[in-house]
């Protein structure tokens, strides 16, 4: 007898796992450091992770004290056009939706390998991400 | 060797097969079905493995329980035969 466990959206719980899924999509980015938007317009004093998109527009992941998680912050509609031409994404859900992605297996892969497990993973066909953790019993 | 399967999709979700190893409530709300019934056949004197879904018998015949699951957990990875029945379900119910 089994269940099938499902979460729609993984929430981000590790700085470190999402600084790393920004540097796996080949984006540039600063650890606790200030963070810019709209043209450079707004800014955060100091943000966990920056990504430095364009010149005056970076996404901030900022610790949300009321749940716990972190959040990602940006400009997302004034930026948007100029991100998507940097990067390969179509637009900026995929974006978010990859760095999400890549964040959670960052956290899952970090999490079981200091407990001692092995990880592999592997693509499937339509971008999911399947993973494989083992240990000797 | 223990193993353990998992799926993050490209929209940001995790879904596997439960296993109490692996804590998905960490990251967030988790919606938890069942999967499969793995029961003993009286007359046939063996286990067998049913689908949930559809209430089918997907495999019989075992000799132990532990055969049985190992089998499910198997068929029910994202690798798996089962796979699809368990995520298409869960995209058709929404």
């Amino acid at each position: 007898m089994s269940h099938f466990t499902k979460l729609a959206k993984a929430n981000i719980t590790s700085a470190n796992a999402f600084a790393k899924a920004a540097e796996e999509l080949g984006l540039k980015v600063s650890l606790n450091s200030p963070a810019v938007s709209y043209h450079g317009r707004n800014k955060i004093d100091n943000a966990d992770v920056v990504i430095h998109m364009i010149e005056g527009d970076d996404i901030a992941l900022t610790k949300n004290d009321e749940t716990g998680f972190f959040d990602m912050q940006a400009d997302w509609g004034y930026m948007g056009q100029a991100m998507v031409a940097k990067t390969k994404f179509k637009n900026i859900g995929d974006l978010q939706d990859r760095l999400i992605q890549l964040t959670t297996k960052n956290t899952i892969v970090d999490k079981y390998r200091r407990e001692g497990w092995r990880a592999e993973f592997s693509d499937a066909q339509n971008g999911d991400l399947n993973l494989k953790l083992s240990r000797a019993d | 060797m223990k193993e353990i399967s998992l799926q993050i999709t490209a929209s940001g979700g995790v879904q596997m097969l439960h296993d109490d190893a692996v804590d998905l409530a960490e990251l967030g709300h988790i919606e938890m079905s069942r999967a499969s019934h793995v029961e003993f056949d009286n007359d046939k004197q063996a286990w067998f493995v049913q689908s949930a879904a559809t209430m089918k018998i997907l495999k019989d015949d075992f000799k132990t329980r532990a055969e049985a699951l190992t089998w499910e957990k198997n068929y029910y990875s994202p690798t798996g035969e089962g796979w699809h029945e368990l995520t298409t379900k869960k995209e058709e119910a929404k």
